[in-house]
């Protein structure tokens, strides 16, 4: 079991990621939810600011803020979404993203970069459809998953994405995860990149660039 | 007398779960992450450790009562139900480390509230000293516990434990009970559960020595410092000017003399900020000689402003560990972790968490003193979510 630190954009994203990072990892592993930030007004500083926001306050101090605290965490996983209307490969935007996020943090020791398609959807549409070309399909949660108010016998109320909703299809998600790996390059590459992180070879490798 | 470790197996969300404690043990976490289960299942092993399990001697340690099938796990994942609730306490006394194990069937006939000894041991640096189980020969009545009962010179060392953990309590004041007007269902001595008869309890520890006042070891001058408005409290009878005819009342009234107001205008409990008799309950339960020494506080913070609930917490944590008492609290307020001086091995803090299960976990937080005097407050690592202990996200 590791203790994990999770930024992501978020709160659905959050019940996605730590499920799939358990289904990878075989473990039932300790998560900290990092960001979205509760600030404390109680809102949440949601999307890809709040996650630059989170490394840039964090980039000095990020390996004190890890470890000088008990339980100290083994990894943060830090989530990051492209934006929408990018015309790059998706291995293109993905390499692009986390050259990003690693300047924001300056070090990515212990640190894994998901980044999904346009949309953590694209991986639930995936398991449940078993679509081809998944990732290239724009909003994938209008599009598909809420275009119906059921959506594979799960009811999507005022088409609000809603974390029991996200609980459900995450299950999903990790049963077929095989085929998600298979249709979804971000899924596999963010795979490689966990396995990389938990199981280095002789030293870790976090962000794998693009050639 | 130390305690060590707590393990509980299979109550209720605490299906697999050990911590050790301190002297003053604080637990954070999400509504329903399994706090106050925690103080109850303390409660739970002192009832059995120390005397029988029913209903009464739970209602007693301020447990709530639960249909009986509701006190074991029953999670999903776990399939079947376990037949035993399991539990473990291990304490360090006179350099011996000494522990004593029960495993408890709940009642399943309607007709009897009491809870089954499946199993006891003891043990004494490792080693087991006694025991009886289902199957023991001498299995004469399994409702109560043998650990104090039994003639066996192995357990001898190890009861004195009971004097201390036998008047557990999970003390949640409220209001009215404070102010005198609503009797303590839960009335235990010298103060109970609800905050029952607090002025009389004030009462044995108000001295005046040398011209000075003191509240238990307190200067009474300090105390006065955190109820700012008060110039002097005194215990009382109640009279008619002070009190509205129509209002019950208790034997003893505490009155409170405000700074501001005239000298003989002084008023009652009754009429008082409840702040103050949250501060002045916690305070007696920290100093009276009579009040337990291992006992629980369920939401520690209530009705306290957030600068009073951190200076509180500090002089709390002090008049404990000059009691050499052992306390369980929760709360809800991030003011009461900046009142911790977690770099002392006596006080702890626990987040507690479910896990993707639904298990309780409980974990001891540590953060380097470093990191504090940069600035990142115990409460404000709470509230970023760095501590562990919140909801996922509401």
């Amino acid at each position: 079991m590791r203790n994990i630190g999770i930024i992501c954009e978020g709160p659905t994203d959050y019940i996605i990621l730590k499920e799939i990072v358990d289904r990878i990892t075989g473990e039932n592993n300790y998560y900290v939810p990092l960001q979205p930030e509760p600030d404390l007004e109680g809102k949440y500083g949601n999307g890809w600011k709040g996650v630059w926001k989170w490394c840039a306050d964090h980039a000095k101090d990020r390996e004190r803020y890890m470890k000088d605290i008990e339980p100290a965490l083994d990894a943060l996983i830090i989530q990051i979404l492209p934006c929408v209307g990018h015309e790059d490969s998706v291995n293109g935007y993905i390499g692009h993203l986390e050259s990003l996020v690693g300047k924001w943090l300056d070090d990515l020791c212990d640190t894994c970069i998901a980044v999904p398609c346009d949309s953590m959807e694209a991986w639930i549409v995936a398991a449940y459809d078993e679509k081809e070309n998944v990732e290239g399909v724009e909003d994938p949660w209008t599009n598909i998953i809420a275009k119906k108010k059921f959506y594979h016998n799960i009811k999507i109320s005022g088409a609000k994405k809603r974390p029991k909703i996200f609980q459900e299809f995450v299950k999903v998600v990790c049963s077929n995860w095989s085929k998600v790996t298979g249709l979804c390059v971000s899924v596999k590459r963010f795979e490689d990149h966990i396995v990389a992180l938990f199981n280095p070879p002789e030293t870790q490798i976090s962000v794998v660039e693009d050639d | 007398m130390n305690l060590k470790k707590i393990t509980f197996r299979n109550f209720k969300s605490l299906y697999d779960v050990s911590f050790e404690p301190g002297k003053v043990n604080v637990f954070i976490g999400a509504n329903g992450a399994g706090k106050t289960t925690i103080l109850e299942a303390i409660g739970l092993l002192s009832a059995a450790m120390t005397d029988r399990v029913n209903d009464s001697s739970l209602q007693r340690k301020g447990i709530r009562l639960s249909a009986f099938p509701m006190y074991k796990s029953r999670f999903k994942s776990i399939g079947r139900t376990k037949l035993t609730v399991a539990l473990s306490l291990e304490w360090e006394q006179n350099s011996d480390i000494f522990e004593y194990d029960v495993h408890l069937t709940t009642p399943k006939d309607k007709d009897t509230d009491y809870w089954k000894y499946h199993s006891e041991a003891f043990w004494v640096n490792g080693q087991k000293k006694w025991g009886r189980s289902n199957a023991s020969q001498n299995q004469s009545n399994n409702h109560i516990g043998f650990f104090l009962i039994e003639d066996d010179p192995e357990l001898e060392d190890g009861r004195s434990i009971a004097k201390h953990f036998e008047s557990y309590g999970i003390f949640q004041p409220n209001t009215l009970t404070l102010r005198g007007t609503v009797a303590d269902p839960n009335q235990v001595s010298p103060i109970g559960l609800n905050g029952g008869r607090l002025a009389e309890a004030l009462e044995d520890i108000i001295k005046e020595k040398e011209g000075d006042v003191f509240l238990g070891s307190l200067y009474m001058d300090d105390v006065l410092e955190l109820i700012d408005w008060a110039s002097d409290i005194s215990i009382n009878v109640p009279t008619k000017t002070r009190i509205h005819p129509s209002v019950p009342m208790t034997r003893q009234i505490i009155e409170f003399t405000d700074y501001f107001l005239n000298e003989t205008a002084k008023f009652t409990g009754y009429d008082a900020s409840e702040g103050a008799l949250y501060v002045l309950f916690m305070l007696c339960l920290a100093m009276h000689p009579k009040a337990p020494s291992i006992f629980a506080v369920d939401s520690f913070d209530h009705a306290l402003n957030p600068r009073l609930a951190k200076k509180l917490t500090q002089v709390f944590c002090d008049q404990i560990l000059k009691n050499n008492k052992h306390v369980f609290l929760t709360t809800h307020n991030p003011m009461v972790l900046d009142g911790l001086d977690i770099s002392n091995e006596d006080i702890r803090l626990f987040a507690v968490d479910r896990d993707k299960n639904g298990y309780a976990q409980i974990n001891r937080i540590k953060v380097s003193q470093e990191l504090i005097n940069e600035g990142q407050s115990l409460s404000r690592l709470w509230i970023n979510g760095r501590l562990g202990g919140v909801p996922d996200f509401i």
